[in-house]
């Protein structure tokens, strides 16, 4: 156990540590998406139990009683997951997990460290480039959607999205798989969002598009405006441009994705 | 569907044939216990998502989806699975088996009935619009992440260009075309110990350390230079890295062709 002039000390893991663990990896990644949200079940088995983590190789960092950060370094050099407070001195709380993984690493005989960051995660980038780390573009990550109504609904119900009258956009997809369906519409209404997979004859805003477009626009690899200007998204009546523009905003996911190295498998 | 395979959920029996294409596709797997730790002591594991390929009697292929949480917006958490560890035994590539094992679950509703909205992966993105895309509809998914690396010594790299080295030797059109290429190459990169790579008439190695009279000397980061060293790296992107001073040469600017010509070869020579 080595303390500091910062009032924070640092241990290996203890048996009863994961719940701490869990909840400040769950709270300072608040405002990311595109990682598991941790359990303590999911954390035993992504990092604990990983054939290549030793309880060695997990460092944590304690203020008063608190976990304020925390380190889990596998034999093969890599660090599967590094989390710390930002409310605390994140750059010592950095500095010094990330020392002691280097130490930890060599003393391993591992050939190099290798972790995983936010992109905007300014104390990590700056400790990295102190400590002569190269940058480089995480593992690129493919998407396949299965379930595209359920998943439209989904987000729409997240961004809380209603209407005071009822307004129907209803999706005519061309090239989908065999496994997804081809047209769906989505009721908002006072009561929230609604699926409807049975054309009626009801009046709706039909929007006409490739499945793969409309998967670039959620997933923000096609712009709104642009890909309307390009006809990529055909949409009747005409005079609905404003909700249509409006509507397809809001399936987009914004939230930055920040993938751990534990979660890659 | 090719009709010489069946395609079908994993069965306890399948164990051993299983744990051994991976062993032999994936180097991880010959480590203590991957297997076991992966598949059967993961909390999230279903027998039922590990769709095989068969042959004959025989395990030919693989592909095993992992079922979790993703977090997509601040306050929506989905149902996804993540597809892991797709091998196909080398004798049965390029008969569509991987693309059939990626459809499977999602024609056979193996995800449906279990309410998964999305798969991801990761993987390489130069398969992304030849197999990921027509083969499951994947698209690239947004991400924020950034890899932070520092090598302790170049163990990683000198494997590499052993094994260059080997297909050099055994390969006459190759040793050929080094002849022009002769040169030594010093590397001063960001993340790295310093080394040379020393391009012979019939030779190639990598030398860790400092050269003693490099023809070339490069200065740059260790990802930019990865993909020089593995010969992925276009002539557009090298200069706009040089002009952007991300990649320095700081002796021997009039190699750069040559440089590349070489780096091409070694990858031609992995292949």
């Amino acid at each position: 156990m080595i303390g500091n002039s910062s009032g924070n000390y640092a241990r290996t893991f203890l048996p009863g540590d994961e719940s701490s663990i869990v909840s400040l990896f769950n709270s300072q990644n608040e405002n990311l998406a595109g990682f598991v949200p941790r359990t303590v079940d999911y954390w035993r088995w992504c990092c604990l139990n990983r054939p290549d983590v030793d309880e060695k190789g997990i460092l944590v960092i304690i203020n008063g009683k608190e976990i304020v950060g925390y380190v889990v370094v596998g034999k093969s050099g890599d660090v599967w997951e590094l989390c710390y407070d930002q409310r605390r001195d994140g750059k010592a709380i950095v500095a010094r997990l990330l020392n002691w993984a280097l130490d930890y690493a060599k003393s391993l005989g591992s050939d190099s460290v290798v972790l995983n960051a936010y992109v905007g995660d300014r104390v990590v980038r700056k400790v990295c480039q102190e400590l002569d780390f190269a940058e480089a573009p995480s593992e690129p990550m493919f998407l396949s959607v299965l379930d595209l109504p359920e998943l439209v609904c989904s987000i729409l119900r997240a961004k809380k999205l209603s209407s005071d009258s009822d307004e129907i956009f209803w999706f005519n997809l061309k090239n989908c798989p065999p496994w997804c369906i081809d047209s769906f519409g989505v009721k908002l209404g006072e009561n929230g969002v609604v699926v409807i997979k049975e054309p009626a004859s009801f009046s709706k805003t039909t929007i006409d598009t490739e499945m793969s477009t409309l998967v670039a626009l959620m997933f923000g690899n096609e712009n709104v405006k642009k890909a309307i200007l390009a006809s990529k998204v055909r949409f009747h009546p005409f005079w609905k441009i404003i909700s249509v523009e409006k509507f397809l905003h809001r399936l987009q996911i914004n939230t930055p994705w920040f993938v751990p190295k534990a979660d890659i498998g | 569907m090719n009709l010489q395979y069946l395609y079908r959920k994993f069965r306890d029996e399948d164990e051993a044939a299983l744990e051994e294409l991976l062993r032999n596709t994936f180097p991880s797997f010959k480590e203590n216990n991957l297997w076991l730790w992966k598949y059967k002591l993961n909390p999230s594991f279903k027998s039922s998502l590990v769709i095989l390929a068969e042959k004959d009697g025989e395990i030919v292929g693989c592909n095993y989806w992992m079922l979790r949480e993703l977090k997509l917006l601040s306050n929506l958490h989905v149902k996804v699975a993540l597809g892991a560890d797709i091998a196909v035994h080398p004798k049965h590539r390029g008969f569509g088996v991987g693309t059939e094992l990626m459809r499977y679950p999602r024609i056979y509703g193996a995800f449906k009935e279990k309410g998964v909205l999305l798969s991801y992966m990761f993987g390489r993105p130069e398969l992304s619009k030849k197999f990921y895309e027509p083969a499951a509809g994947y698209t690239v998914a947004p991400n924020c992440t950034l890899t932070y690396k520092k090598l302790f010594n170049c163990n990683q790299l000198k494997d590499r260009f052993q094994k260059i080295d080997q297909a050099v030797k055994s390969n006459e059109e190759l040793k050929r075309k080094l002849k022009d290429l002769a040169m030594c190459i010093s590397f001063k990169l960001k993340g790295a110990p310093e080394f040379s790579v020393h391009i012979e008439p019939e030779m190639v190695y990598l030398n860790e350390g400092k050269a003693e009279k490099p023809d070339v000397i490069i200065e740059g980061s260790l990802p930019l230079s990865s993909l020089v060293l593995t010969g992925t790296v276009g002539t557009g992107d090298l200069v706009k890295a040089w002009l952007t001073g991300k990649f320095k040469i700081k002796k021997g600017l009039r190699h750069i062709f040559k440089i590349r010509k070489a780096f091409k070869l070694f990858q031609a020579a992995l292949k």
